[in-house]
C-alpha cells in the first residue's frame, strides 16, 4: 500500500523520496550519538531522548506520508508494489501545517497512550524483567511504538478493517509496514547477546533491544521500498 | 520412500548415532593410568619419624572457605585456634573432588590402621568392610539438617574416649543440605556453623585433655564448596575454594605465633595460602607416616615441612617426587628420565615431559651436591618442589589421556548419522520430492538448529542455554497467534500458550549467570505456600477431572469415578507426605492437621500405592478398553494415557514444581485446539510439521522451567528413590531420568498424541515424519556438541562446562530419544491406531 506523497516539493522544498530516505539515516544517527548516555543512565536517556525521536518521525509523517491513504486506496489505487502513489489536488495539502495537527495529536496520543501500554506488554510476555526495571521497560516501549506505531496510526487512521489486518500482518510490506516488522525481528533479535558473559555495559536491559529495533527498523524501511515492496508475509 | 525403509533409515540412524556417542565418550572421558597394588616406602624413606600416628578426619560438605576463614564466620573457636597457631589453615583448590576422597580412604585403608566411620554412608556403600566401627546417614532428604548430623555427634564423645582406633572419620552433611535448602545466605547457615564450630571445639579440647590422644593430628575439610545458589559441581570460584586446615596443639611451634583469623580474601573466595585438594592425601601420608598412595597426584604442602629435621625434609619430598614420577611413567609412555645426556635441556621449547624429565634431573644432580655439602638444603627443596608443582600440573591436564581415534570414529559415525537422518526426513512422508520444497517447509526447524549448533561452541552460551529455548518459542507461538488470526480466530489459544511459557521461563532460575537470583518458587511460592498448595491441589484437581470422564469409561461412570479418584488421592497423599518430611515449614498450617493423618505410612508404600493405580488405569486402559470399539471416535487411548502420565510426573517432580505440570496441561489443551479442525471436513490450522516443532521448543522449555540445566549441580535426585526399597540400580535409573526429563517427557509424548488427528484414516505416515525430524534435530546438534568437545579438548573449561553438556546430549540423544520416543512412543501410537480402526 503506497503511502508516500509525490516527489513534488512540499513546504521545506526537499523532495519527499530524499527525504524519507534521510529518515532512517537521521534516527539512527540520533540513536548512536545519545547510545553512550543511554548505556550509563537508560531511563533518563531514554526520557530525554523521547523529543528528537517525536520531532523526527513527526516531520517524516508530515512531509513523507499521506494520511488520507487509506480511504481511497481500495478503490481507487492500483499502484505499482512499493510503488509512490501521485497525491490528490483535494488531499491535505502539505503547504497547510494546521491540517496537519489533527491527526498527527490523535496518533501521538494514541501512540503514547494504547500502543505503548501493548508494546509493553509484548516485552513482558517476551520476557522483559516483570518485577524490576519497570521504567526502563516502558520507555522502551514507547520508543518502539513511536517507530513501530506512529507512522501506522497516521497513515491508516482508524480504520478497524485495516487494523485488522495489521494485527494478523496480512496488510502488503510497504516501506511504513516493513520498517514496523523489521524493527520487531530488531527488537527480538536484540536480546541475542544479553546472556553472554561478556559483562559489557551494554549489555543491560534494554540497550540491546533497542538497538535491534533501530536497526531492524532502518533495514525493514529500506527492504520494504525496494525489495519486497507490495508482498505479503506468508507463513 | 516406502514407510517400511524410513524406518530402516530411522533405525539405522539412531544406531549410528548412539554407537557414535557412544564411541566418543570412551575416548572423550579421561582414561587415568591406574597403577595397581599397594604403596611402600623405600629404604630411605622408612626411617623418616613420624609426627603424629592417629587421625581425626572430619569432612563438613561444601564447607567453602569463607564459612570459616571470613569476618561473617561463626566458627569462633577454630578461627581463635588459627590465630593462636594451633591451626594451618588452607583454601584447597577443589577441582574433581570425586577423586579426592576416595583416594584418602585408599590410603587410610592401605596403611592397615583400625578405622572408625560416622556420616556419609556412600564411604561405607563403597568400602564395606573397611571400618570397624561404622554408622551411615543418608543424604536421601535434602532438608533434614538436623538429624543427619545429630547421628554423627553423638558418636564423637564416646569414640574420643577409646583408643583402639588409628583413624576416626567423620563426615557432615547438614552444612550442604542447608545450601541446598536455601543458599549460602541462609538464616540456618550460621547456627549450623557454630553447631560444627562446637564439635570441633570438642574434638581439639580432647587432643588437648587426653593421653591417648596426644600424637593425633585433627583435619577439617570440606569436600568442595557452594555456589551462590547452594549448589556445587561446577566451576565458579564459590564452587572449588574448600576450607581446609590441621589442627594439633603441637602445630604451635611451627606456625610463627598463627594466621590471621578472621582473614581477608585475596582473591574470590580464596583466603591464606592456596593448595590443590589432592595435596592432601601426600600431605597426611607425611604427617602420619604411611606410604603415599600410589596414585596420588597430590603434592606434601610446603608448609609443613619445619616438622621435620633437614634430612627428612628432602627425603619426604624425595618419596612425593618419586611416587609422582611413577604416575608419569605411567601417564606419557614416552617418558624417559634422563641420564647424562642433558643436551636437550637446554633448547628453548620443549615438550612438557621432556621438560619434566630436564627438572627431575636437576633435582637429584642438586641433592647429591648437597650431599657433598656443596648445596643448601634449601636449594634442593626448592628443586624437588619444582619438581612436583611441574609435574602436578602437566598431570591434572593430561591432555594426552584422549584417545583422538576414538573420538575421530565418534565423530564420523555422527556424520554418518546426520546424512541418514536428513535422507529419512527429505524423502519421508509428505514430501514431494523436491529437495528445496521440503527445506522451504522446514525453515524453522532448520534455523532452530542452526542456532543450536552454533552455541554449543561457546561456554556461556553452553551455561545459558535455556535463553534459546524461551527466545525461539516466544517468537515462534507470537507467530502462530497471527497464524490463528488469519484463520478468523482471535488469537486467544496461542497467546495463553505464550503467556505460560512466559511465566514458567521464571518458575526456576537456571543456568550460571544469575544463578540463585529470586524466581517464582524461591520468591514467591515457598513464601506464600497456602498459594503454592492451592496450585498444586488444583493441578491435581485438573487431572481429576480430565481421568473421571475418560479413564476405564467402558464400566460405566462410577467405576471410572472410583479409578480416578484413587488414583488421585494416592498421588496427592504421597505429595503431601513426601512434602511434611522433605520440608515441614513449607506446609500451610491449615494443611498440617491433614498431613499428620498419614504420619504412619511409609512413604515407600504410599508411593507404591500411587504407582500401583496409575498402573491399574494404564493397564485397562490398554489392554481392556483397546478391545472395545468406540463409535463416537471421542475416545483415543493415547489421551487417556498422556492424562496418567500427567499425573505420574508430578509425582517426580518436586512440590513446588507440580503446579507447572498444570500449566503444561493447559498448553496441551490449547495446542491440541489448535491442532484440531475448526468444523469437520476442514484441515487442522497447524502442520504435522508446526506441532512437531511445537512439541519440540515446549520439551526444552518445559524442561529449564522445571530447573534443568546443562550442569551436573542441577541434577535432581530427591525423587529417585520413590517407591523404592533397597536399592535397586535399574528402577532407580529410570526414576532418575523421568524426575529430571519430567518435562520433556510430558511434550514428546504429548507431540505423539497431538498428531493423532493427522492420523485419522492414514498409516503411520505422521509418526514416522515426527520421528524422522526429531532424530534430525538430535543427531545433528549432537554432532556439534562432539565436534565443540572435540575441539575445546584443551580448553579451560573442559570438565566444567563441556563435558557435562556431553554427558547431557547423551541423555537427550539416547534416553529420551531412542528409548522414550521412538520406543515408549511406539506404546502411545499403538493406542491410536486402535482408535481409528
Amino acid at each position: 500500500m503506497p503511502h508516500r506523497t509525490t516527489s513534488k516539493p512540499n513546504i521545506t522544498g526537499l523532495s519527499p523520496t530524499l527525504l524519507t530516505h534521510l529518515h532512517p539515516l537521521v534516527l539512527l544517527t540520533s540513536y548512536f550519538l545519545q547510545f553512550p548516555s543511554l548505556v550509563a543512565s537508560p531511563p533518563s536517556t531514554l526520557i530525554s531522548s523521547l523529543f528528537p525521536l517525536t520531532a523526527i518521525q513527526i516531520t517524516y509523517a508530515v512531509l513523507c506520508l499521506d494520511s488520507t491513504a487509506h480511504s481511497a486506496s481500495s478503490t481507487e489505487m492500483k499502484s505499482k508494489p512499493g510503488g509512490l502513489r501521485p497525491k490528490k489536488a483535494d488531499s491535505a495539502s502539505s503547504g497547510r501545517v494546521a491540517d496537519h495537527i489533527l491527526p498527527i495529536s490523535i496518533s501521538l496520543l494514541l501512540t503514547a497512550t494504547l500502543f505503548t501500554f501493548l508494546t509493553t506488554l509484548l516485552l513482558f510476555l517476551f520476557g522483559a524483567p516483570f518485577t524490576t526495571h519497570h521504567s526502563h521497560t516502558v520507555l522502551a516501549a514507547t520508543h518502539i511504538s513511536l517507530l513501530i506505531a506512529f507512522p501506522l496510526i497516521y497513515v491508516h487512521r482508524l480504520d478497524s478493517q485495516k487494523w485488522s489486518e495489521i494485527s494478523s500482518f496480512t496488510v502488503p510490506l510497504d516501506e511504513v509496514f516493513a520498517a514496523s516488522v523489521g524493527a520487531m525481528i530488531g527488537a527480538w533479535c536484540g536480546a541475542v547477546p544479553i546472556p553472554l558473559d561478556w559483562d559489557e555495559p551494554w549489555q543491560k536491559w534494554p540497550c540491546t533491544i533497542l538497538t535491534g529495533a533501530y536497526l531492524g527498523y532502518a533495514v525493514g524501511k529500506f527492504m520494504g521500498m525496494y525489495v519486497v515492496g507490495g508482498k505479503k508475509l506468508v507463513f | 520412500m516406502r514407510p517400511k525403509q524410513q524406518w530402516l533409515l530411522i533405525a539405522a540412524t539412531n544406531l549410528s548415532l548412539i554407537v557414535g556417542i557412544f564411541i566418543f565418550a570412551v575416548g572423550f572421558f579421561p582414561y587415568k593410568p591406574f597403577l595397581p597394588g599397594l604403596s611402600v616406602f623405600s629404604e630411605e624413606s622408612e626411617s623418616v619419624a613420624a609426627p603424629f600416628n592417629k587421625v581425626v578426619f572430619m569432612v563438613i560438605d561444601a564447607l567453602r572457605a569463607d564459612f570459616v576463614y571470613s569476618e561473617a564466620s561463626n566458627f569462633k573457636f577454630t578461627q581463635s585456634l588459627i590465630s593462636s597457631g594451633a591451626a594451618f589453615p588452607f583454601t584447597a583448590h577443589a577441582n574433581a573432588p570425586t577423586i579426592t576422597m576416595p583416594r584418602i580412604k585408599a590410603m587410610l585403608t592401605g596403611a592397615g590402621g583400625k578405622l572408625v566411620m560416622y556420616g556419609d554412608d556412600t564411604w561405607i556403600k563403597l568400602l564395606p568392610e573397611t571400618f570397624c566401627r561404622q554408622e551411615g546417614t543418608t543424604s536421601f532428604f535434602v532438608a533434614d539438617f538436623v538429624e543427619v548430623d545429630n547421628n554423627v555427634t553423638r558418636h564423637v564423645a564416646p569414640e574420643l574416649e577409646k583408643d583402639d582406633w588409628d583413624a576416626l572419620v567423620l563426615h557432615y552433611l547438614g552444612l550442604d543440605h542447608v545450601g541446598h535448602k536455601a543458599g549460602p545466605k541462609s538464616a540456618f547457615m550460621l547456627p549450623k556453623q557454630a553447631e560444627m564450630d562446637g564439635i570441633i571445639q570438642g574434638i581439639y579440647t580432647g587432643l588437648e585433655t587426653q593421653p591417648h590422644l596426644r600424637d593425633t593430628v585433627f583435619v577439617l575439610v570440606g569436600d568442595h564448596g557452594m555456589n551462590d545458589a547452594g549448589g556445587h559441581g561446577g566451576s565458579t570460584a564459590g564452587e572449588t575454594s574448600a576450607a581446609m586446615l590441621f589442627m594439633s596443639p603441637k602445630f604451635k611451634n611451627y606456625t610463627n605465633g598463627g594466621f590471621p583469623a578472621p582473614a581477608e580474601p585475596h582473591a574470590e573466595f580464596r583466603f591464606h595460602t592456596l593448595v590443590e585438594q589432592t595435596d592432601i592425601t601426600p600431605t597426611l601420608a607425611a604427617l602420619l607416616h604411611f606410604p603415599i598412595p600410589q596414585n596420588n597426584v597430590g603434592r606434601v604442602i610446603s608448609s609443613f615441612l619445619p616438622i621435620w629435621d633437614e634430612k627428612d625434609r628432602v627425603q619426604v619430598l624425595i618419596h612425593n617426587a618419586q611416587q609422582m614420577l611413577q604416575v608419569i611413567i605411567a601417564t606419557f609412555p614416552h617418558f624417559e628420565p634422563l641420564g647424562a645426556d642433558k643436551s636437550l635441556c637446554s633448547a628453548k621449547i620443549q615438550k612438557e615431559e621432556i621438560q619434566l624429565a630436564c627438572m627431575w634431573a636437576k633435582a637429584l644432580e642438586v641433592r647429591s651436591l648437597w650431599q657433598r655439602g656443596l648445596a643448601t638444603v634449601d636449594n634442593v627443596i626448592e628443586e624437588l618442589l619444582k619438581f612436583t608443582k611441574e609435574a602436578q600440573g602437566v598431570l591434572a591436564m593430561a591432555a594426552s589421556s584422549y584417545n583422538l581415534t576414538l573420538m575421530t570414529i565418534g565423530v564420523v559415525l555422527l556424520v554418518v548419522a546426520n546424512a541418514l537422518s536428513l535422507i529419512s526426513v527429505f524423502f519421508g512422508e509428505g514430501s514431494t520430492g523436491s529437495i528445496i520444497y521440503t527445506f522451504a517447509n522446514n525453515i524453522p526447524v532448520a534455523l532452530l538448529i542452526t542456532l543450536n549448533c552454533i552455541m554449543m561452541f561457546s561456554t556461556s552460551f553452553i551455561e545459558e542455554e535455556h535463553n534459546l529455548w524461551y527466545w525461539t518459542a516466544s517468537a515462534w507461538f507470537f507467530v502462530m497467534m497471527l497464524k490463528e488470526r488469519r484463520s478468523g480466530e482471535m488469537g486467544i489459544s496461542s497467546l495463553i500458550i505464550l503467556l505460560l511459557v512466559r511465566i514458567s521461563r521464571r518458575w526456576n532460575q537456571t543456568g550460571v549467570k544469575h544463578q540463585g537470583a529470586p524466581d517464582i518458587v524461591t520468591g514467591f511460592l515457598l513464601k506464600h505456600t497456602t498459594i503454592m498448595w492451592i496450585l498444586i491441589f488444583a493441578t491435581y484437581l485438573y487431572s481429576l477431572w480430565r481421568l473421571n470422564k475418560r479413564v476405564c469409561r467402558r464400566w460405566g461412570k462410577a467405576p471410572s469415578a472410583i479409578l480416578a479418584n484413587t488414583i488421585i488421592s494416592a498421588a496427592v497423599t504421597f505429595k503431601m507426605s513426601f512434602a511434611r518430611q522433605d520440608a515441614i515449614e513449607a506446609i500451610p498450617w491449615w494443611l498440617l492437621p491433614i498431613v499428620r493423618l498419614f504420619e504412619s505410612a511409609s512413604l515407600i508404600s504410599l508411593a507404591r500405592a500411587a504407582f500401583m493405580a496409575l498402573g491399574i488405569a494404564m493397564g485397562i486402559t490398554l489392554f481392556a478398553e483397546r478391545t472395545k470399539k468406540d463409535p463416537k471416535r471421542t475416545l483415543r487411548i493415547s489421551v487417556v494415557l498422556h492424562d496418567l502420565l500427567a499425573v505420574f510426573l508430578a509425582t517426580q517432580s518436586r512440590f513446588w514444581n507440580v503446579p507447572l505440570i498444570l500449566v503444561f496441561n493447559i498448553q496441551f489443551r490449547m495446542l491440541d485446539k489448535l491442532s484440531s479442525p475448526v468444523s469437520p471436513g476442514k484441515k487442522p490450522l497447524l502442520s504435522p510439521q508446526e506441532i512437531t516443532l511445537s512439541s519440540l521448543l515446549l520439551q526444552h522449555v518445559a524442561f529449564f522451567a522445571l530447573g534443568g540445566s546443562n550442569n551436573i549441580s542441577s541434577l535432581d535426585l530427591s525423587n529417585v528413590l520413590n517407591g523404592v526399597s533397597g536399592f535397586n540400580v535399574v528402577i532407580v535409573g529410570i526414576l532418575t531420568f523421568l524426575s529430571n526429563w519430567v518435562g520433556p517427557v510430558f511434550w514428546s509424548l504429548g507431540g505423539i498424541v497431538l498428531l493423532r488427528r493427522w492420523a485419522d484414516g492414514e498409516a503411520d505416515g505422521v509418526y514416522r515424519q515426527q520421528i524422522a525430524m526429531w532424530t534430525l534435530f538430535w543427531s545433528i546438534v549432537g554432532s556439534a556438541v562432539m565436534a565443540s568437545c572435540y575441539m575445546h579438548r584443551a580448553h579451560l573449561f573442559i570438565w566444567t562446562v563441556f563435558s557435562p553438556k556431553y554427558i547431557y546430549t547423551m541423555t537427550w540423544s539416547v534416553l529420551h530419544l531412542a528409548v522414550m520416543n521412538i520406543g515408549v512412543g511406539a506404546l502411545w501410537r499403538w493406542g491410536n491406531k486402535w482408535a481409528v480402526e
